[in-house]
């Protein structure tokens, strides 16, 4: 099954964005993912929400998508694929970091249970929903 | 029973074919969901392994080989690339936020959390045969 990445700026103070995520992310699509992200970066966001709601599985390739956009999100430098998964390494870092610019919406039970096992789930909090995923970013 | 196959060629556009199969091996079998959701897991991260660090993104050949052993599933992957132990990387424990594997070790941490066992052997005429035994339960009963 393919994946469809449906992308909305909805403005606000931050500017959020939500792309939402529809398929099974894998090692192909990973990439597109970045790719959102950097372009919604460069459209002037400053807050973002994934929306998991359609998405029924996630490959640890997903896992580094979502690393890439929380730096994108923090205006640095994405790890670079071709270094390798090492990037990962510093998730450890970032986890000393406030973060609260990139949020996960409604992740299916499959999804939350690998975003648990690696400790993603400490790095991106993880909302109910869509709408008070932005409400969150934007302390409404 | 007979074993259930599916070959493949290392091309990421094929893993959701692999997920497919395996989806539909382990419902056959009578697994949970949870065994199925993470045989799906175990069995699309070891794949990729295989393609990206085994084949290094070059052509070759990867085979599956599903059947039901003891009251658990067995799936076993084949290829023909350089040989490489996974289950010979010391156990990378439990990640908590702040202490996270790294490098490949992400998808190879998933793979064994989810199942109960994971077994190498060096394939006959080179190769790997990588067999991921989990229970039909749902919860996997790690054998360490």
């Amino acid at each position: 099954m393919a994946m469809t990445i449906d992308v909305e700026d909805l403005g606000g103070s931050p500017a959020v964005t939500v792309v939402a995520l529809d398929g099974e992310l894998d090692a192909s699509n990973y990439e597109r993912v970045i790719e959102a992200v950097r372009d919604a970066y460069g459209r002037g966001a400053r807050g973002l929400v994934f929306d998991l709601s359609k998405l029924t599985f996630m490959a640890s390739s997903g896992l580094f998508a979502l690393h890439s956009a929380f730096r994108i999100m923090r205006g640095e430098t994405p790890p670079d694929p071709e270094a390798g998964w090492g990037a990962l390494h510093e998730l450890a870092r970032d986890h000393d970091e406030p973060t609260s610019n990139v949020r996960l919406a409604a992740p299916q039970e499959a999804i939350a249970r690998v975003l648990e096992r690696t400790g993603m789930a400490g790095l991106f909090p993880v909302e109910a929903d869509r709408a008070s995923a932005v409400a969150a970013l934007q302390g409404a | 029973m007979a074993a259930q196959r599916l070959s493949i060629p290392a091309d990421v556009e094929r893993l959701a074919e692999v997920r497919a199969f395996v989806r539909e091996v382990v419902a056959e079998l009578g697994g949970s969901k949870h065994a199925m959701e993470d045989l799906v897991q175990a069995v699309d991260e070891v794949t990729c392994n295989v393609m990206l660090h085994g084949y290094k993104g070059k052509p070759g050949d990867i085979e599956y080989e599903a059947g039901l052993r003891d009251g658990r599933i067995e799936i076993t992957i084949f290829d023909r690339a350089p040989v490489f132990d996974p289950t010979a990387t010391p156990e990378p424990g439990a990640p908590t936020p702040g202490r996270l594997p790294g490098t490949a070790g992400v998808g190879l941490l998933l793979a064994r959390t989810m199942t109960d066992a994971v077994r190498h052997h060096v394939r006959p005429g080179g190769g790997n045969e990588l067999t991921l035994i989990r229970s039909i339960d749902d919860e996997p009963t790690r054998e360490g």
